[in-house]
């Protein structure tokens, strides 16, 4: 089985576990994941090499995006960095997430979610500001919604198919 | 009240009129009323019954009787008892079904008495009650229950595992007899050693299981083989990430260096034993008391492993390696298992 370690990181209630949570079942108590902070989900998808399991370390979100544990970033090939489309600071927030997993791993994939797609008009002004700063940080940006599962398989598959064309 | 006889005479329903009677009863009447009643109920009219006399205006007719006169058929408050024979008749009539229920009562209340006064009946009457009881206050009041029982039970349960340890030790001892030259030459070289070789073959004697072993990319996380003897565990590659992830969070919380890791678990009865190779760590999860030099067969597989895959356990990245070669090399841990009689 090809495995591949990705980390989902991204501001508080950004909407990073409902990403998945909707497929998987976690059996670690709501208390261990506080202390912790990072909760174990996995995602199959399908790859040009057969299936492949993403194991996905949902890290807790920060405030002020400070305080990710950055040993919970050692060796990961992949990365989903989250904000909440509806707010503006989380969306800003992503250069700083960025450039935190590129300084762990310079050659990590990394694909952008602007989350909660399905509460925001389509000619939202955020929406240009989410594709403009997705630009800037020259990254792949996805689109979704977690209650309605728009974008979301799209984004894993296309992060699968990166991480295992990379080898 | 109003007592007027006309209006009692005219109603026609026999349950309503008992009611009316027995109100009219309860309360202060006179012989002139009781009379009137009787014939109501068609009973004969004694001797020395006297006209009934009725005020029309709302008030008792007891008001009117005058006591000088016929003290004896007045019938003024409760303190009087002294009843005419109709009035007595008029009250056992009236008054059957209170004393039907007064001879039930007293019957219950003599069985009563009597299972308060017999050990066994008030045994078996208490019994559920103070079960129930016991039940709830050891609920609540856990810890107040243990200090209070440990006396009793404590000095038991020390007893049990003295008993035990002496099984053991004749087992042991059986074990020396039947091996005796290995046994001997064992115990010579422990006991040159400076080891009690009883306490040395009571170790080895110990229950003890292995039930799930991990291989985890140190690193990563990532499950690079997982066997089991239980079959139960279906999230290996999640206990794999989380165990790492505990790992990192231990030792970032409370710092020093590489070298200090976090290679124990416990809980309940089992334990996970965690060794620590340059790219993999070997996870296993135990019952019972490890034999002395399990962590060592650990650190031999994990080296094995390691000279095994080299370059392909540096470098992993996620791709899989030979599944049957690890099985090979991680079975022999599974098989180590305490000698349980």
């Amino acid at each position: 089985m090809i495995q591949r370690k990705v980390c989902l990181v991204g501001d508080f209630a950004v909407g990073k576990t409902s990403l998945f949570s909707r497929f998987i079942y976690n059996k670690f108590s709501e208390e261990y994941l506080t202390t912790v902070g990072v909760r174990m989900q996995r995602k199959v998808v399908p790859t040009q090499r057969g299936v492949a399991t993403l194991i996905l370390w949902d890290i807790e979100g920060g405030k002020d995006g400070a305080t990710v544990r950055e040993s919970y970033l050692d060796a990961a090939a992949g990365a989903v960095v989250v904000c909440d489309l509806t707010r503006l600071t989380t969306i800003m927030n992503m250069k700083h997430y960025v450039e935190l997993l590129l300084r762990v791993n310079p050659a990590m994939q990394i694909v952008l979610a602007g989350n909660k797609l399905d509460l925001l008009s389509p000619e939202h002004a955020h929406l240009i500001l989410v594709r403009r700063v997705a630009a800037q940080l020259d990254q792949l940006l996805t689109l979704t919604s977690a209650s309605t599962g728009v974008g979301v398989e799209d984004m894993f598959t296309t992060l699968g198919e990166r991480l295992i064309q990379q080898t | 009240m109003v007592t007027e006889p006309d209006r009692v005479l005219s109603l026609t329903d026999e349950a309503l009129q008992q009611v009316v009677l027995r109100e009219l009863l309860l309360s202060d009447v006179d012989d002139a009323h009781s009379q009137l009643l009787l014939r109501l109920f068609g009973r004969p009219i004694g001797d020395g019954s006297a006209p009934a006399t009725h005020q029309h205006n709302g008030t008792h007719a007891l008001a009117v009787a005058d006591p000088e006169q016929n003290a004896a058929t007045t019938l003024p408050q409760a303190s009087v008892r002294a009843f005419s024979p109709e009035m007595t008749e008029l009250r056992r009539i009236l008054l059957a079904p209170e004393h039907a229920r007064i001879a039930q009562l007293e019957a219950e209340i003599a069985q009563l008495q009597q299972q308060l006064m017999s050990q066994d009946a008030l045994i078996e009457m208490l019994s559920p009650v103070i079960a129930d009881s016991i039940a709830a206050r050891v609920r609540d009041s856990r810890d107040e229950m243990v200090e209070a029982f440990y006396p009793i039970i404590g000095s038991s349960i020390t007893r049990a595992v003295n008993e035990a340890i002496r099984n053991l030790a004749e087992r042991i001892d059986a074990t020396v007899r039947q091996n005796l030259r290995p046994q001997t030459l064992k115990r010579l070289w422990l006991r040159l050693q400076g080891v009690n070789p009883q306490e040395a073959m009571l170790r080895e004697v110990l229950p003890f299981t292995v039930q799930e072993i991990f291989l985890i990319h140190r690193r990563s996380g990532l499950l690079l083989h997982h066997t089991s003897a239980t079959g139960t565990i279906t999230d290996a590659d999640l206990i794999s990430g989380m165990l790492t992830a505990i790992r990192s969070y231990v030792h970032d919380s409370l710092g020093g260096d590489e070298e200090q890791t976090l290679d124990e678990i416990n809980y309940g009865e089992r334990q996970i034993v965690i060794q620590e190779g340059s790219a993999a760590l070997l996870a296993v999860v135990l019952e019972g008391i490890e034999p002395a030099d399990f962590r060592q067969h650990m650190r031999e597989q994990l080296s094995l492993i390691h000279a095994t895959f080299g370059s392909q356990l540096r470098d992993y990245q996620g791709d899989p390696l030979d599944p049957e070669t690890l099985h090979e090399l991680l079975a022999p841990l599974l098989a180590i298992q305490g000698t349980v009689s």
